[in-house]
């Protein structure tokens, strides 16, 4: 069968029962918090209280491997998980435990991510866990040696991953399915019998001890499934397919696609069960799993259907692991995003088209699913062929979010800035949400650190005192008062975020040698090159690239900000700057037509006005200028990233009124690279031109632009055509990301109870283009009618 | 140097031509259809707009008018003199709120061509480009001539939205230049056409059939016909299909819905008589399809009476 063929094979699968039945399932069990793990990992930590780290966290996870109680869903045709429910909240103590014990009792009812707790577990965890922790666990370490700074900087500056394992990577998944734990742990074993050096040989010992129990734990699913077939005559079969490839993977690598699909899962599950973190990304899946689907299809063992239900099992069990965060952290990044990122499309290592009828499948288990995770990511080139563009838009269509869209245009240059090699570079994923990565070879540690200019910028207007409470916090630049000049306000700029620049690469420092010394990995450390050759563990700098992102946030304001201030304050003169600062001190009250002025006579990021988006890249790029100088803990470099997720909200609520015309605690623009709010009032394509004057290169750690589009435009055939050519002018234009949310009736209602923060919001008809903020009240409501029939 | 009064610069249209189009609104209309959809296009002056809901009644506007055309009327609102306003803009500028507008502005065709030429690579990629509206884009068409002309030179295809209420001189001049002629026709009926638009409709119906006989078997005519609550019924649409085919079989009837959105516009406009104002949708579904199924007839009777 020829590939076109298949193509027009999967454009007409359904969705299989069962699927939907595990989906339901999944989904209907409620989120309770995980003490099971912690319980077995604090045992072994006592019994062996006199051995090195690295030993302890190998027994401590060949222990869970062998002893965690575990389950499978009799209609699962891919098992495993990291408790014996699904979506449980797993207690890490060896990274976070201060934090559970202020917010244990919050848990079940908080705002944002909840889980349940179990009767009894409140008194067991405080019983058995937190006083041997206390004082020795990642974040209170982290407190105790770090605080001081982390605390001095953290208005301006959020120092990541101070209760939590690193995650952010993507694991050599290819090798993994290759040669499995069996072949890895000879792998181990041979580079040990051949090092002297007694670090080396302890790395290679704990390696080995914890792919035997990766091993076992393949063998106790095998156990459990054969019994259950015996007991389950209706899934008889494939409850004895799954015995027979946990036992198979425990020996060795996978054979078919079914097995490798197996094996992926199950390589995800035991990087969380070692590590607890947020975003261990599969990346380029249907690039890796394209052999044994191109053979299984070929010999006839594998048909297109089969694959999709696979495929599609395989989607549920993505949306199985969550990620318990502190709350602070879950309203940042809120929904428990586990960040399973899978990327299609995009080039091979050799700059040819990769693009594969796994791709294909991929955007029709997202069609199918639509399910949270994976966070699906389209890669698209120049060369990327019209047919995938097309489906890639037609699915977009359908809402979600996903596929998100990444540019290799873009990307590849930008990460080879970085010193990635052209192969790597071509062969880049996705973690995460939008974070760029080199695959199976890099710790990217892609979320050191969140700088936010806009709380820099409020402190160089203020001489250092924070608008929110009058604590003096940044060095005295002298206030906006006094400045004659535009230039005076970007020295005093320039100053404040060097003063928090430095202490913010102090921290990140502290942060990364403490990870070193408390978590090393060393199961993650057999699937990532060049660990295993080495003898070093990922944590020690073993990985070949080993990066540090940190985000710059957030263009889009500051470019407003500034905007106003050249043209209104310094140019025009319209407004006295004595009178703005005490505008903003205090919050714009009494001077509504000010914050008017400044809102509506200066041009505004977004709006494909040069000299204005120009002033994001000015900022964006000292910033990253500054960073790129610098080497980190691991010896890699830092770069930047212009991405929020959702944590524009907190960190607005965070900075006082700005000259923009923003008034206290608003949320900033969303994103990374968006415009402020409703303030991007000249259709997507002058958007796309202003965000393609910052410099994509300044965003190799990840970028994030969201845009608004209304369900009509996607349908007619011709509709998602004219969308298709939108995202090849997106590729020429190089801008690294962009995701499109299909606004729907809930958002229309919204936007009608909030016209400002939607008056870019249009609707189109031929001749002729309205505001829908602007439309009469019963015309919103008609057009609100229409779309939640997806007419409009 | 040659130049026309815009009313709007409309990037990334879908719905006016091939591709990603960004459309110019012309003022100016020799028509006066009842159910208008661009009212600020009518008259081809430029006007002062203030829009009441923004305005915050701070009497700043009064005071910066050079020309003393501006009052502060009941309500505290201002209120302009229309024969004093030269349109200067010094007021706009000065008001904080947004609150004031001139409804159009005058480009030269260099101006345009700055601004439109922005989108040229969304244009590239999605086989788009410009398109000029109105108002009557034609009533300008030395204006518009000029634009297109340039706009070829730099490979961008062209279209113009048109009643062709004009001078048959008029159309000739952009007629080598334009792309695609989307042209609307407003009834079959010619004796109602002077009620509904306001002036007879031989012209346009001349000028039609002229145009077609020019474009035959060029693909470059798109025939539209919009639809009007309470005024078109299946009978019409059918004469309308026959008309068309009359005049050359091959070209196709795309039926356009009524666009209840205007309604808005109107009443930004304070305009009260719109007759349209409380309708708030067009055609269902179920109504379009059987107005399109009255033309397939119409088509199908057309053709069958040429091949006998
Ligand atoms: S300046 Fe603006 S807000 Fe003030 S009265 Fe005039 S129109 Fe109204
Ligand atoms: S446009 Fe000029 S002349 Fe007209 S009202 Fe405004 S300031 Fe006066």
């Amino acid at each position: 069968m020829t590939e076109e063929c298949l193509i027009d094979d999967i454009a007409r699968l359904t969705m299989r029962p069962r699927i939907g039945r595990l989906r339901d399932a999944m989904v209907e069990e409620p989120r309770y918090m995980s003490l099971e793990q912690a319980l077995i990992v604090t045992e072994v930590y006592k019994r062996n209280e006199s051995d090195p780290v690295p030993v302890k966290r190998a027994k401590a996870l060949a222990a869970a491997l062998r002893r965690l109680e575990i389950a499978i869903h009799p209609e699962e045709l891919l098992v495993g998980n990291r408790t014996a429910g699904v979506r449980g909240g797993v207690v890490f103590p060896e990274a976070g435990i201060s934090w559970i014990d202020r917010e244990i009792e919050t848990l079940p009812t908080r705002p944002q991510d909840a889980f349940s707790v179990k009767p009894g577990d409140v008194g067991l965890f405080r019983r058995e866990i937190l006083p041997y922790w206390k004082g020795k666990s990642l974040e209170d370490v982290i407190r105790r040696e770090a605080g001081g700074t982390v605390d001095a900087i953290a208005r301006v500056v959020k120092v990541n991953q101070k209760d939590h394992a690193q995650g952010h990577i993507c694991p050599d998944a290819a090798k993994w399915i290759r040669l499995g734990p069996a072949g890895l742990a000879r792998e181990a074993r041979a580079a040990k019998a051949a090092t002297r050096d007694p670090a080396k040989a302890q790395f290679y010992d704990c390696a080995v001890m914890v792919l035997e129990a990766a091993s076992d734990f393949m063998r106790r699913y095998a156990d459990l499934a054969l019994s259950m077939a015996a007991e389950r005559p209706d899934c008889r079969e494939s409850l004895q397919k799954a015995a027979a490839n946990c036992r198979a993977l425990a020996e060795r690598g996978a054979e078919t696609f079914h097995e490798a699909l197996q094996a992926m899962w199950f390589l995800f599950v035991i990087l969380h069960m070692e590590s607890n973190a947020s975003s261990f990304s599969p990346g380029r899946a249907d690039q890796y799993l394209y052999p044994h689907f191109a053979r299984d299809i070929a010999s006839g063992r594998l048909t297109v259907d089969d694959a999709l239900e696979l495929c599609e099992a395989a989607w549920v069990k993505f949306n199985q692991i969550v990620y318990m965060r502190n709350a602070h952290s879950a309203s940042f990044f809120a929904g428990f995003p586990i960040g399973f990122n899978i990327a299609v499309g995009g080039q091979t290592r050799d700059g040819l088209d990769a693009t594969n009828e796994l791709s294909y499948l991929f955007l029709k288990c997202q069609e199918h699913l639509a399910l949270p995770q994976p966070n699906l990511s389209a890669r698209l080139h120049a060369g990327s062929p019209e047919r995938f563009v097309l489906e890639c838009a037609r699915v977009i269509g359908k809402g979600g979010g996903m596929p998100q869209v990444f540019n290799d245009e873009s990307i590849i240059p930008a990460l080879k800035r970085q010193g990635v090699e052209d192969g790597d570079a071509r062969d880049y994923a996705v973690v995460g949400c939008v974070e760029l990565t080199t695959q199976g070879n890099n710790l990217g540690w892609s979320d050191a650190a969140m700088f936010n200019l806009v709380k820099a910028l409020e402190l160089a207007l203020n001489d250092g005192v924070c608008l929110l409470d009058g604590e003096r916090i940044g060095p005295a630049t002298g206030s906006l008062g006094a400045f004659e000049r535009y230039e005076d306000v970007e020295a005093a700029f320039t100053a404040q975020i060097d003063y928090f620049f430095d202490r913010m690469i102090e921290a990140c420092v502290k942060v990364e040698e403490i990870h070193q010394r408390l978590l090393p990995s060393a199961f993650l450390s057999t699937v990532v090159d060049d660990c295993l050759r080495d003898g070093v563990d990922v944590t020690a700098g073993g990985a070949k690239y080993n990066l540090s992102g940190i985000q710059v946030i957030q263009a889009a304001n500051i470019a407003d900000c500034l905007a106003a201030l050249r043209k209104l304050v310094f140019e025009k003169k319209t407004i006295d700057r004595r009178e703005l600062l005490e505008a903003l001190r205090r919050d714009f009250a009494g001077s509504e037509g000010l914050r008017q002025r400044l809102l509506n006579k200066a041009p505004k990021y977004g709006n494909d006005v040069e000299w204005v988006d120009l002033i994001a890249n000015k900022w964006v790029t000292y910033f990253s200028d500054k960073l790129e100088r610098l080497v980190n803990y691991r010896g890699g470099r830092y770069h930047s990233g212009l991405y929020t997720v959702s944590a524009h909200v907190p960190m607005g609520a965070n900075v006082g009124a700005t000259p923009d015309g923003r008034k206290t605690r608003e949320p900033l623009a969303d994103g990374g690279m968006s415009a402020v709010y409703g303030r991007d009032l000249k259709g997507p394509t002058a958007l796309l031109r202003s965000v393609s004057r910052v410099d994509s290169a300044r965003g190799s750690n990840g970028t994030l632009l969201n845009m608004k589009f209304l369900p009509r435009v996607f349908a007619t055939e011709e509709g998602i055509r004219k969308f298709a050519a939108l995202l090849r002018s997106f590729v020429k234009l190089r801008i690294n990301h962009v995701q499109f949310n299909v606004v729907d009736r809930e958002e229309l209602l919204a936007a009608q109870e909030h016209p400002d923060r939607y008056r870019g919001l249009t609707i189109r008809v031929a001749g002729y283009t309205a505001y829908f903020t602007e439309l009469a009240h019963d015309l919103q409501n008609e057009i609100i009618a229409r779309t939640s029939h997806g007419e409009l | 140097m040659t130049d026309a009064v815009v009313f709007d610069v409309q990037r990334f249209s879908l719905h006016d031509g091939p591709g990603i189009r960004t459309t110019v609104f012309l003022k100016g209309c020799p028509m006066f259809c009842r159910w208008c959809q661009n009212p600020e296009g009518k008259d081809d002056g430029i006007r002062l707009r203030l829009f009441d809901n923004l305005c915050a009644r701070c009497g700043a506007c009064v005071a910066v008018c050079p020309h003393g055309a501006l009052s502060r009327g009941g309500r505290g609102l201002p209120e302009v003199e229309a024969d004093l306003c030269r349109t200067c803009g010094v007021c706009v500028e000065r008001c904080d709120r947004g609150a004031l507008a001139l409804d159009g502005m005058r480009l030269t065709v260099e101006a345009l061509l700055d601004d439109v030429l922005r989108d040229r690579e969304f244009f590239e990629t999605s086989g788009g480009g410009v398109t000029f509206s109105g108002g009557e884009p034609l009533a300008q068409a030395e204006f518009v001539a000029e634009a297109v002309q340039r706009l070829r030179r730099e490979n961008v295809h062209t279209a113009v939205e048109t009643s062709l209420a004009v001078p048959w001189e008029n159309i000739l001049r952009v007629l080598p230049h334009i792309g695609l002629f989307l042209v609307d026709l407003k009834t079959a009926d010619l004796d109602r056409h002077r009620e509904l638009t306001g002036v007879d409709g031989r012209e346009a119906r001349a000028n039609f059939a002229r145009l077609a006989g020019a474009l035959s078997g060029t693909g470059r005519l798109v025939v539209r016909f919009t639809l009007v609550p309470g005024i078109s019924g299946e009978g019409e649409v059918g004469d309308m299909a026959r008309f068309v085919a009359s005049v050359d079989p091959a070209l196709e009837l795309e039926l356009m819905n009524f666009n209840p959105l205007a309604a808005s516009k109107y009443r930004r406009l304070g305009v009260e008589d719109y007759e349209f104002a409380d309708c708030v949708s067009g055609f269902t579904e179920e109504e379009m399809e059987r107005f399109n199924a009255a033309v397939r007839e119409a088509r199908a009777k057309a053709a069958c009476a040429n091949v006998h």
